[in-house]
């Protein structure tokens, strides 16, 4: 390679860089007309410098394109409204039987109660004395009744009636 | 007949000071696809870029931010392990720069195999490659991205473009 194609290479990185004043850049213009050996090498370089700016746009494409939209699976949502409805009843089972644990046989078997249903007006029949309350609803022929068992208070102990003399 | 450096595109002019974090973050983006070539593996990575900038890198309005960021994601996009493979090139090309059906392939194939070649080169080459001729960056900037001198970032430049041509052009 003679000197002056040397030289002129050496601007290479320059021209490709745009960094080249008018002046080294007709310089260079002009070497390149007349020499096929650096016509070559800057003509393989440019080549690189376009296809790097294919690429560098590929990648900005990619960059900014719109995602694809998920794939939504049409039994996704019944399934899972049937698995949460599973466990809400699996739930609500175990915290009612937590909650209403017999303590005493007694509370095991709940007193009779009894709704005549065939006559124009419920009647409740019940076996111990209980205090019924009625509660209306919006709904004329619903009512809710809420059935209080009587208080029973404490017998005096024979001790207290009858003091020691 | 050579007509000088090409233009840069404008997508890709990323000369600017960033205006916001989306466009930091856009531009981070854009680099690490450019680094691994999945969009899914760079997001994921520039989102730990930016999680990370929130306890060790510099305040959101620190300029030292942007070259703390380009730094990080290219440490994360070299450490990455799992990788995803990467996106073929064919889809995203610019149909406009084809003038024929057959001139498109020739074109896809020879850019498919200028990302191979820039994949095989050494880190610093790379890196510096990309943030010049990908990016846009000025040799300032990129010094500054890659705690380099400007003359080292020159040679490393030049050294990939030398390696890149004498594989692809058949330079001497």
């Amino acid at each position: 390679m003679n000197p002056r194609c040397e030289e002129i290479q050496s601007r290479l990185d320059e021209w490709l860089d745009n960094e080249l004043n008018p002046v080294s850049r007709a310089e260079v213009t002009t070497h390149l007309t007349e020499c096929a050996e650096c016509r070559d090498v800057f003509t393989s370089f440019d080549l690189l410098n376009r296809n790097l700016v294919g690429l560098s746009s590929a990648a900005d494409r990619i960059a900014t394109a719109p995602r694809p939209p998920r794939i939504i699976r049409p039994f996704a949502t019944p399934l899972r409204i049937a698995a949460a409805i599973a466990l809400l009843a699996t739930a609500g089972l175990g915290v009612r039987s937590a909650l209403h644990r017999p303590d005493s046989p007694s509370q095991i078997v709940p007193p009779p109660v009894v709704v005549a249903e065939n006559s124009a007006a419920p009647t409740i029949v019940a076996s111990t004395p209980t205090l019924a309350v009625s509660l209306p609803t919006r709904n004329p022929h619903i009512s809710i009744v809420m059935l209080y068992e009587p208080v029973r208070l404490p017998s005096a102990s024979p001790a207290e009636s009858k003091p020691s003399l | 007949m050579l007509e000088g450096p090409p233009a840069a595109n404008a997508a890709a002019d990323q000369t600017a000071a960033p205006t916001s974090l989306d466009e930091l973050r856009r531009r981070m983006l854009g680099f690490a696809i450019k680094l691994v070539w999945n969009r899914d593996d760079a997001e994921e990575i520039v989102q730990d870029a930016f999680q990370l900038s929130l306890t060790k890198g510099p305040a959101v309005t620190d300029p030292a931010l942007a070259p703390w960021l380009y730094r990080t994601v290219t440490n994360l996009c070299l450490n990455q392990r799992r990788r995803r493979p990467p996106q073929p090139l064919a889809d995203w090309l610019d149909p406009q720069d084809a003038t024929s059906p057959s001139d498109a392939v020739e074109r896809a194939e020879s850019i498919e195999s200028l990302r191979a070649a820039i994949g095989n080169l050494p880190d610093q080459q790379r890196i510096a490659l990309i943030l010049r001729n990908m990016q846009q960056m000025d040799y300032n900037e990129i010094a500054q991205v890659m705690q380099l001198s400007v003359a080292a970032v020159r040679t490393h430049v030049h050294l990939a473009r030398r390696a890149l041509a004498n594989k692809l052009g058949g330079s001497q």
